[in-house]
This record gives C-alpha cells, sequence and structure tokens, in this order.
C-alpha cells in the first residue's frame, strides 16, 4: 500500500467524523448550550426547560451527526419531535391540555372583571408587531414575534410553527427566557408607573366563593365563546378548556392526574430538546434571532405597562380601586407574576394580600394571550 | 347534580342560539369570499399552513419579494408584476392603476400565472374584485382586478402603507378587549342563572325545616 493510499484512508476515515467540519459557528453555538447547562444547572434557572433545550443545542451543532436531518426521506429522532411536535402543533396544544388539567380558574370566575387586565396586557403585542415591521421584518414574522410578550410559551411557539417556523427557537427562547425573567423586569416597570398612594390601595382578601357547578361551567362557555369569536386559536384552546373540564368534573381523576402530571413532564421534555435541535449554527447565527430578544424584551416591557394601564383606566370607573400592582400579572407568566404582584404588594403594605386578584389577572392573561394569537392568525386565513 | 343538568341545558340551548345567530352571515361571507359552499360540520376543517409550496413540505419560512421572482425585465410596478398591454390611467406613489381589454377571467388567470411561484399572494374572492394581498416582503400591499367592467378590467396596485398596519392592529387589540368582554357577559350570565339556581334549592329547605 503506497502512502497516497493510506492517506487517502485516513482522509475518507476523517470524512465521517465531525472533524472536519468543526468551524467557528458550531463553537459559538456549544458555548451558547453549554450557557444554557449552566444556567439550568447552576443557577437552577427554569431547568426543565433550559436543560433539554440547552442539551438540544449542545447536541445537534456537532457535525454529522444523524439527528435533525432525514436519512432516505424519513426525519431522524430529533427532526422527528421536531416536526411531528412542533411543526404539526402537536405539543402546544397537548402543553395546554395539561395546562387546563392544573388550573383553577376560580379567582376569575369570582372577579371576571379581571379578564380585562389580561386583554390590556396584550397592548405590547400590537405595538411589538409595529416597531417589527419597522425593522424589516415581514408581517408573518412580526406576529409571531410580537406575542412573545404575552409570556406565553405554547402559543407563541403555535403561532410562530404557523407563521415564521425559522424564529421558531429564537421566539420560544425568548418567550421562556423572559417568562423566567419576570421577577427583574416587572418590578422596576411597576414602580415607575404607580404612584405610592396607588401601591397602598388595599383589596379585599378574597373574592366570594364559586359553586362546583360554576368551576365546570366555565370551560364550556369559556370554550364556546372563544369558538365562536376567534376559532383560529381552539386547537390551543379547545384542549385548555378540555383540561379543565376534566380537572372540575372531578370525575376522571386519574386522567386528570395523568394529562397534568407524567404527560406534562414527558411533553416538556420532547419541547425542549426539539426546540434546541432547532437551533443550528446555521439558521440562529443571524441578525434576525438576536433582534428578536430585543425585542421581545421590548414587547415583555410594553404588555406589563399595557395591564398597569388597563388598571388605572377601570379604576376611573370604579368606586372600589383595584390595585395597579396587580396590572403586572396580566401577562399569563403563572405563577410567577402574580406572586410578584404578591410580594412587591406586601413591601408597600405587609397587610395588603393582592395574590388570587393577581391570580385572577393572570388567568386573564391566559385566555387573552390565546384571544391575541387569535386575531393575528386571522390576518392570514 | 340537578342544578348541573339544568345549567348544562341552558348552556347548550344558549350556544344553539348564539351559534345559528353568529354562524349563518359567517357562512355567507365565506361562500362570498370563496366562491365555494361552505363546509359542512362533519368536514374537516382545512389546515392552516402557511408557508407550504404546492405538493413540497413546509418550507423554512423566509418571507419572499415577489420582485426577486419576476423574470428580468418583465413589466413590474414596485416588484409587483404588471400584464402587458394596459393601459396606465394613473401613477401616484402609493397607487398604480392600469386597463386592460381583456375580460377580468383573462386577466387574473395571467396574475395567477404569473404569481404562481409566490408563496405569500392571498386571493380574496370579493363580489366586485378579487383582492390578491401580499403577505411576505414585497413592497405592495395587494393587486385588485375589477370584475365588473365586462369586456375591460382595471388592475390597481397598492404600495403597503402604515394606515392599513395601524388600523388592523387597532382593530385587533381592540378584538381581544372585544373577546374578552363577551366572555366577561357570558361568565356574568352563567353566575347569576348559577347562583340563582343554587338559591331556589336553599331556599325550601329551611321552610320545611
Amino acid at each position: 500500500m503506497e502512502l497516497n493510499e493510506i492517506l487517502d484512508l485516513l482522509h475518507g476515515t476523517l470524512q465521517t467524523t465531525g472533524f472536519m467540519f468543526v468551524g467557528w459557528k458550531v463553537i459559538v453555538m456549544w458555548l451558547i448550550g453549554l450557557f444554557f447547562l449552566y444556567m439550568a444547572i447552576v443557577k437552577d434557572f427554569e431547568p426543565n426547560l433550559l436543560l433539554p433545550i440547552g442539551f438540544g443545542i449542545f447536541l445537534v451543532n456537532f457535525p454529522n451527526t444523524p439527528l435533525f436531518g432525514f436519512s432516505e426521506g424519513h426525519p431522524q429522532l430529533l427532526q422527528f419531535f421536531y416536526k411531528y411536535g412542533i411543526i404539526w402543533e402537536t405539543i402546544p396544544c397537548l402543553i395546554f391540555l395539561g395546562l387546563g388539567a392544573m388550573t383553577d380558574f376560580g379567582p376569575l370566575i369570582a372577579n371576571p372583571m379581571m379578564l380585562l387586565i389580561g386583554a390590556g396586557a396584550q397592548l405590547g403585542v400590537f405595538v411589538t408587531f409595529t416597531g417589527t415591521i419597522l425593522l424589516g421584518f415581514s408581517v408573518k414574522e412580526a406576529a409571531s414575534v410580537g406575542i412573545i410578550g404575552g409570556a406565553d410559551g405554547p402559543t407563541t411557539i403555535y403561532l410562530t410553527a404557523l407563521l415564521a417556523p425559522h424564529l421558531l427557537s429564537a421566539n420560544t427562547l425568548a418567550a421562556y427566557s423572559y417568562m423566567s425573567m419576570v421577577p427583574l423586569i416587572q418590578p422596576p416597570i411597576m414602580r415607575i408607573m404607580c404612584s405610592k398612594k396607588e401601591k397602598l390601595i388595599r383589596m379585599k382578601p378574597s373574592a366570594r366563593p364559586v359553586s362546583k357547578t360554576e368551576k365546570i361551567l366555565y370551560p364550556l362557555i369559556c370554550g364556546g365563546i372563544i369558538a365562536l369569536l376567534v376559532p383560529a386559536v381552539m386547537p390551543l384552546m379547545g384542549m385548555f378548556m378540555f383540561g379543565n373540564l376534566m380537572r372540575e368534573s372531578g370525575v376522571v381523576k386519574r386522567l386528570t392526574a395523568t394529562v397534568g402530571g407524567p404527560m406534562m413532564d414527558v411533553v416538556t421534555v420532547l419541547l425542549g430538546v426539539a426546540v434546541g435541535a432547532s437551533m443550528q449554527a446555521e439558521v440562529f447565527l443571524s441578525y434576525k434571532p438576536i433582534m428578536v430578544f430585543a425585542l421581545g424584551l421590548a414587547d415583555f416591557v410594553v404588555c406589563t405597562a399595557g395591564g398597569i394601564l388597563t388598571v388605572k383606566v377601570m379604576n376611573l370607573f370604579r368606586k372600589e380601586k383595584i390595585n395597579p400592582i396587580i396590572g403586572i400579572s396580566g401577562v399569563s407568566a403563572i405563577p410567577m407574576s402574580p406572586r410578584v404582584a404578591q410580594i412587591w404588594g406586601q413591601k408597600y403594605d405587609r397587610k395588603n394580600y393582592l395574590l388570587m386578584h393577581a391570580m385572577g389577572a393572570c388567568l386573564g392573561g391566559s385566555i387573552g394571550s390565546p384571544a391575541a394569537a387569535g386575531m393575528l392568525l386571522a390576518m392570514f386565513k | 347534580m340537578k342544578k348541573l343538568g339544568i345549567c348544562l341545558i341552558i348552556t347548550g340551548i344558549l350556544f344553539f342560539v348564539f351559534g345559528i345567530a353568529i354562524g349563518t352571515p359567517r357562512a355567507q361571507e365565506a361562500v362570498k369570499e370563496t366562491g365555494a359552499a361552505p363546509a359542512s360540520p362533519s368536514q374537516p376543517a382545512q389546515p392552516l399552513r402557511l408557508n407550504v409550496f404546492e405538493g413540497g413540505e413546509q418550507t423554512a419560512g423566509q418571507p419572499f419579494d415577489s420582485e426577486k421572482l419576476l423574470p428580468p425585465g418583465s413589466p413590474q410596478w414596485i416588484g409587483a408584476p404588471l400584464m402587458p398591454g394596459g393601459r396606465k390611467m394613473s401613477e401616484g406613489s402609493g397607487r398604480f392603476v392600469q386597463e386592460y381589454d381583456k375580460p377580468y377571467n383573462e386577466v387574473l388567470a395571467w396574475y395567477r400565472q404569473a404569481l404562481k411561484n409566490y408563496p405569500d399572494a392571498r386571493y380574496r374572492d370579493w363580489s366586485h374584485e378579487m383582492y390578491i394581498e401580499d403577505e411576505g416582503a414585497s413592497r405592495w400591499l395587494a393587486i385588485t382586478l375589477s370584475k365588473e367592467g365586462g369586456p375591460k378590467t382595471q388592475v390597481t396596485i397598492v404600495k403597503d402603507n402604515w394606515t392599513w398596519i395601524f388600523a388592523t392592529l387597532f382593530l385587533r387589540f381592540f378584538g381581544v378587549f372585544v373577546v374578552l368582554l363577551v366572555l366577561w357577559l357570558g361568565l356574568n350570565i352563567a353566575t347569576f342563572i348559577v347562583r340563582r339556581l343554587v338559591k331556589d334549592e336553599k331556599e325550601p329547605a329551611p321552610a320545611s325545616a
């Protein structure tokens, strides 16, 4: 065997490994993946999501790995999760099913007025839409970026998969990142926008008790009304209300426990790893995903401000004033946002219990955000 | 459980009535817009697939500019294809109008062919015109083909404009309020009915005791 043949053999062997294809972009993506893993493992920052996302990024950015492509026309492992879970919008809907099974709408039913805060907090969605177009994004991309401010991960995934799949990883990551940064982002906005007098508005500790009948009727009424008004978003809302009906009916406890527990865990793992895997160097390392993060932050800020402004407007017409601090919970970041409202409310008045009111506003946001998504989807239907 | 049953029946009736009231005009509008019969309730709805090329897999979804798809040198206005052979009626910074001595169907067929590779063109078939809307990254907002000119067809190309963007955004933000207001109303009605029923059931109890 001649030297040239040996070199050819070695070259051929090297071509089957990943070494020959490692470039700076791949290394940057490894670092991003490792950063997410660090945040999840060391800082305990949304570990349920950031760990699978981080590992997905890390894994898929090794060259020549048969994970996110197609083999003889068939999707490879992570591509399979991505295609059938995210592009086909299965996972976001299953997450909503699980969320429905875990959510108690009691605080919202007791005080339905809180729905309006959830609507007002969608202001950022529409403001960011405009800003995004100004920055050169297409209308569909703008709609998918705008929904980030609603702080609703599954809705963001659902809308983005339909309108701008190439922004899916950036949008999802931005949505979940800002959701986990609620305690950092929302308080400064609240402090700037609320006067001392407003922060001290004391709200009655608890609203009226809600009967089981009302709780059973709620998913039927809410599901029916949304289906008639914003049918485009029913895959999400239908599952949300179905999960909630299972919970409130009390007759399928085993199913409710499975849907709200193990199924949610499985779906979260598949979602995280598939979203992470979609962050390939060629797709992710461009100016648009970076812009998405900046726009998403602005979006989240305006949504928070929108919730506070809505409370202020409502107070103009109400005898019994609402503490505008709960306006920050109009975004649907459950349970982080209501918890922040409660903590900050008690910083100003130790005897002020805002949690259940903020929870009502947050539940309003969880309806408002898919409603806003439905409005945006209707533009393209 | 009796009160739950009554409430369920009342809810069902409310939806039935509400559904008929809303559903009928919507179905009629659907016929008007698409020229097709409304889908029966048992028919599965067409899935919303916005970034799919005909006969292909879902694409990366990158927005398109129709200008890039036009053959070099072919007539156009801000990237929108222009059918050859027409008379220019008017041209401004935001609007271009051209008239053709051809019936609507011929002009439409030409535009369908010209835009066949452009995935972001949305056809809205209205009674008096065909409204081809751009949902991609083109500089034009819409191409409208008049239907009422008989042997003549007028083609109007409108540039993308902020009035449309702001108007549609305002309407949609307002729409979210409307949705949640209706929900609020629905919840209040349901609460009222449920509380009345609960009260009615509770009231006879002390009397019998």
